[in-house]
């Protein structure tokens, strides 16, 4: 080590040393995850529990085949890439928790975004997956904004699932809190309807009685939410369309140093995208959610999510409005890199819980680790 | 129980991540934000993580050298000032504030990948391999990125100057 470098070394650790963290950083980590846990497992209906076991049985792959440099697990004997499941089993039948890679064109056309080549936006990389589980139950989400289009309260209602929160026993319609109900003052609340079966909803802005009058009135068209007159009786502008179970998830996501696009296939709507305070935005006619001035979710096409945030400098609804379907052949797309293992291309990407592929120094199913700095 | 230690990571290693995402990021709030967005990938992660120290500093150097990335659906959060430090108590308090500042401004002028591997290399420790295996690039790059930064932060901070010498217990 020469003299400069430990001169830098110096350097920067006097210049950190008042830079601690809030005394209650292992809470907000730990509630942090376990938020982040729920959210994958609500969106991959558990995924992870069957991968888990799948993974311990040695039948799949989690992430395996294609040409990714790393898998979590042994390869099946004999396979190459696994088959793909058909993307819309009807009915919805359980899949089991894999995690696909594809190629581009394996994805849907309606999946498959891009914005266009007119050199204002590059493509860093490119990154199409499929994922399965048990069918996830659908999602329903609501929103209710101010006279400035600002989101005053907001509301997804997941499900039909079969009964985790509420006990067994419980009347049909009497809310149960959930285990992160209050956090950053959002209602977690569960109930069971007539046939046993589970709903749950995460809110944002309502009144206990507002919310005790949804479960009330919530019931089933088809096997989606169908919450009735609900809606308009609590003066909500925005409802998305009730999505039914899937075990199959398309997640398409591009990024370059200019902006970083996420579609997925996803039901319910938009609006469990956003948050209070974001603003929902006219964009081409259906409603976007618009946050701060660098971030946009619209849905595309029926059952398609699609987020995209863009740098300084540029405006994501202009830039939304010129995303659509793009080859999978398309130059930027062959010239794109993959993410690197472990490594989701963006923040969004909520790889599932226990089926995303490992980060460095991540083992397939090692034993606790209680590691000491 | 699914997470055992994790709690016990958390607590040890914040301050010392927390100081390499200030460093990479050269803001407050935007380490913080980093942080626990790591935190919270690694709490997921966590029954199939062996190394959680190297799986921090790849996600914290990753994410921050692509920052943009980093906005999920949580509100953009504001950056924290000096303010909303803790206070320093020590003699030369504020020539230590003063110094970071000038650190940080000088960290400010590389280059993102320049900066993560001062960062990677001269406070959190890691070894060339290391450095390489958490930027997700190889040795060769670490070194030439290495050389460039150092050249460069020679001609704006003062401290690794030749003329001028820091004192280690400084630290």
């Amino acid at each position: 080590m020469t003299h400069d470098e430990n001169a830098l070394r110096a350097a920067l650790t006097a210049a950190t040393a008042s830079v601690d963290p809030e005394a209650d950083a292992v809470r907000r980590a730990r509630e942090g995850g376990r938020r982040r846990l729920r959210r994958h497992r609500v969106q991959v209906g558990a995924a992870s529990v069957l991968t888990a076991a799948a993974a311990v049985t040695g039948l799949v792959p989690l992430f395996g085949g294609g040409s990714g440099p790393e898998t979590l697990a042994p390869q099946p004997a004999g396979s190459g890439q696994a088959a793909l499941p058909t993307a819309a089993a009807e009915p919805c039948e359980d899949q089991p928790g894999y995690g696909y890679e594809i190629t581009p064109a394996e994805l849907p056309d309606e999946v498959r975004l891009l914005w266009p080549d007119d050199g204002r936006l590059e493509v860093g990389e490119a990154w199409p997956r499929m994922e399965t589980g048990p069918c996830s139950g659908g999602e329903l989400s609501l929103a209710g904004v101010d006279d400035d289009g600002v989101i005053e309260r907001l509301a997804t209602v997941f499900g039909p699932e079969p009964a985790s929160v509420v006990p067994a026993g419980t009347a049909p319609g009497t809310l149960v809190p959930g285990p992160e109900d209050h956090e950053a003052g959002r209602r977690d609340l569960a109930w069971l309807l007539p046939d046993g079966q589970q709903l749950r909803i995460d809110a944002d802005g309502f009144t206990p009685a507002q919310l005790e009058d949804l479960a009330a009135t919530a019931t089933l068209t088809d096997g989606a939410v169908d919450l009735g007159d609900w809606p308009a009786e609590t003066a909500l502008e925005y409802v998305g369309d009730p999505g039914a179970a899937s075990s199959t998830q398309y997640v398409w996501e591009v990024s370059g140093s200019q902006g970083s696009l996420s579609v997925q296939t996803a039901s319910g709507g938009i609006y469990g995208w956003g948050l209070a305070g974001d603003r929902i935005v006219d964009l081409d006619g259906q409603p976007a959610v618009l946050r701060g001035t660098d971030r946009v979710v619209w849905a595309p096409a029926p059952g398609v999510v699609a987020s995209l945030t863009v740098a300084e400098g540029l405006d994501p609804l202009e830039v939304a409005a010129t995303v659509g379907p793009v080859p999978a052949d398309d130059q930027r797309l062959a010239d794109a890199d993959a993410p690197e293992p472990g490594e989701s291309p963006s923040a969004d990407g909520e790889t599932p819980a226990d089926g995303e592929t490992p980060a460095d120094g991540e083992t397939p199913a090692s034993g606790d680790t209680t590691p000491t700095p | 129980m699914r997470n055992n230690g994790f709690d016990d990571f958390v607590a040890g290693w914040s301050s010392r991540l927390l100081r390499s995402a200030y460093l990479l990021t050269g803001d407050r709030g935007l380490a913080e934000d980093l942080l626990q967005d790591m935190y919270e990938r690694l709490y997921v992660a966590w029954p199939r993580v062996t190394d959680p120290v190297a799986y921090a500093h790849r996600a914290l150097t990753r994410h921050a050298m692509n920052r943009w990335r980093m906005r999920s659906r949580r509100p953009a959060e504001a950056a924290l000032g000096t303010e909303h430090d803790r206070p320093d108590h020590r003699a030369d308090a504020v020539e230590a504030l003063h110094e970071r500042a000038v650190v940080v401004s000088a960290l400010r002028t590389l280059p993102a990948r320049q900066r993560a591997v001062v960062v990677l290399r001269y406070f959190a420790d890691l070894s060339e391999a290391d450095t390489a295996v958490a930027m997700g690039c190889s040795v060769g790059t670490v070194k030439s990125q290495t050389a460039r930064a150092l050249a460069r932060l020679r001609t704006v901070l003062p401290v690794i100057d030749d003329t001028r010498v820091i004192s280690e217990d400084r630290s």
